[in-house]
């Protein structure tokens, strides 16, 4: 076991003073790998934000059914008991017309005007907030209703959010295709990197090989810089995107604001960053491995 | 210890380097591999360290078979003999010291314990206070040393040295020669490819002569 952490601990070493010993080299082969996984990264952030935004704002989606004009107490029992039945539905209350044209009064500050309407133009109302959460089952929920008796229409306020839901799915696409596309550029740049790093140190792997060394014993530094050459990349990476997340979050949050909608502009979280860290570790191994097996 | 049946090597589009050769030797010996340039000293060497694969016969080292030893094996196969190569195969990004420790660095052995033997094998060698001098700083002689101090680190039972006097002058070439008779009458089997066939009238060793890849009576 302590031969085994020995013969690691060498390579670490090693591969340390790798890093040291062609600084400009280190910190630019670095910087490349940084600013590709910058793209992926600040994709990941303005999908997730929206994403967050949408729940947030589709948090409590309402279904709202307009009676015809002529329903009357009756019709409205019906309806409800009809809503009490319905397992898809969490709660919902109803809005008399009355009610209705009085909180438009209030709300508009028009009363004089509203008053001088001969009848009350406004419908009995449901407002009803839905158990089920995907807008799939929302509508469908929403197509029976229509079919109600005395039911004029039913309108669903979620429409919006779906649209900026389907968009921010359409961009966490391309931001998949984005990761895989840049992924393999940081596999060609550490592949290339260590197969540089092989040739030059051809002489040194040849008389480790003639003293007894193992493949792995030999290929093991060079796992450890691509494995350490991934993280501190995704490290700077990470530190970059925090930095920008900083610095946009109080132009960003105001326009949220303008919108109506809540939130904040957030980075990485720690379990995102960590899963960051752990996947360029793991391309910089295999760019590593495979950069190391081709001689 | 050594054992080559009817050994064929050949290169992909060369003629037969080694014609079936076949000789044998045993633990504790001191033998000379002697031959022009071109006989096939360094095949033969290469064949016993598995750089080489025979292409036919049979290669028996300490009772494995190079022809048959799977990729793996042959790490631990190496860690048992001493190599002094013709080109000295010196890392001049490390120290002496450091370069002599590699066999001991490699073969996971404890760092205080390898510290200790690598300074016995570099005082054994006449080396001692150089250990932090850059090899590229040393004379071809103590090169040659280093590569001795290198190779007998590890504290092998065959020690294999190809043509370790040829570019060294007649009175270093001595001092070489006679740490190879030390390390035999400490017990170690000694093989030296060399073409200066002088060396074996002033150390006195078996002979295996090959010429045109050739065991010659």
């Amino acid at each position: 076991m302590m031969q085994w952490l020995g013969a690691h601990a060498d390579a670490i070493g090693h591969t340390l003073r790798q890093f040291g010993r062609r600084p400009v080299t280190t910190i630019l082969s670095l910087t490349v790998i940084t600013i590709g996984l910058l793209f992926p990264i600040a994709g990941y952030i303005l999908v997730s934000n929206v994403r967050a935004i949408v729940e947030r704002a589709g948090t409590d989606p309402q279904i709202t059914v307009f009676l015809t004009a002529d329903a009357g107490a009756a019709d409205r029992g019906e309806i409800e008991r009809r809503l009490r039945r319905e397992p898809r539905i969490q709660e919902f209350r109803f809005i008399g017309k009355e009610a209705a044209l009085a909180e438009l009064q209030t709300r508009t500050g028009s009363s004089d005007l509203l008053a001088g309407l001969s009848a009350n133009p406004l419908p009995d109302t449901f407002i009803i907030t839905p158990k089920v959460r995907t807008s799939a089952e929302q509508s469908a929920m929403a197509d029976s209703m229509r079919n109600w008796p005395k039911v004029a229409d039913v309108d669903m306020d979620a429409a919006w959010t779906d649209r900026l839901r389907m968009l921010a799915s359409t961009a966490e696409w391309t931001v998949i295709g984005m990761t895989v596309v840049l992924g393999f550029a940081m596999l060609a740049i550490t592949f290339n990197t260590i197969r540089l790093q092989v040739l030059t140190r051809a002489r040194e792997s040849t008389v480790l090989s003639l003293f007894g060394a193992t493949r792995a014993y030999i290929r093991r530094p060079f796992l450890y810089f691509g494995a350490l050459q991934g993280v501190l990349s995704a490290l700077f990476a990470w530190l970059v995107a925090a930095l920008a997340v900083w610095w946009l979050e109080p132009r960003v949050g105001s326009l949220i604001e303008a919108y109506g909608l809540a939130g904040k502009l957030t980075s990485l979280r720690l379990s995102e960053g960590l899963v960051l860290l752990g996947l360029s570790a793991m391309v910089g191994v295999l760019g590593a491995w495979l950069g190391s097996t081709e001689r | 210890m050594i054992e080559f049946a009817g050994v064929v090597k050949r290169y992909p589009g060369s003629p037969e380097v080694l014609k079936g050769i076949t000789f044998t030797i045993p633990a504790g010996e001191f033998a000379y591999l002697l031959g022009p340039s071109g006989a096939g000293k360094s095949t033969v060497m290469r064949l016993i360290a598995a750089i080489e694969r025979p292409t036919s016969g049979t290669v028996l080292v300490h009772r494995q078979d190079i022809g048959t030893l799977p990729e793996r094996g042959v790490p631990f196969l190496r860690r048992q003999l001493g190599l002094v190569l013709q080109d000295h195969r010196l890392l001049f990004d490390r120290s002496v010291f450091h370069n002599v420790m590699l066999p001991l660095q490699v073969s996971g052995s404890p760092r205080r314990e390898s510290e200790r033997r690598v300074r016995a094998a570099l005082d054994k060698v006449g080396l001692q206070g150089r250990e932090n001098t850059n090899p590229i700083a040393l004379s071809g002689g103590e090169q040659q040393r280093v590569c001795l101090a290198r190779a007998i680190v590890n504290r092998p039972s065959l020690l294999l040295a190809d043509e370790p006097t040829a570019s060294l002058d007649t009175a270093v070439a001595g001092q070489i020669m006679e740490m190879f008779r030390d390390f035999h009458r400490a017990g170690v089997t000694v093989l030296v490819a060399t073409h200066d066939e002088t060396l074996i009238d002033r150390y006195p060793g078996r002979s295996l002569r090959l010429s045109g890849g050739e065991i010659a009576p």
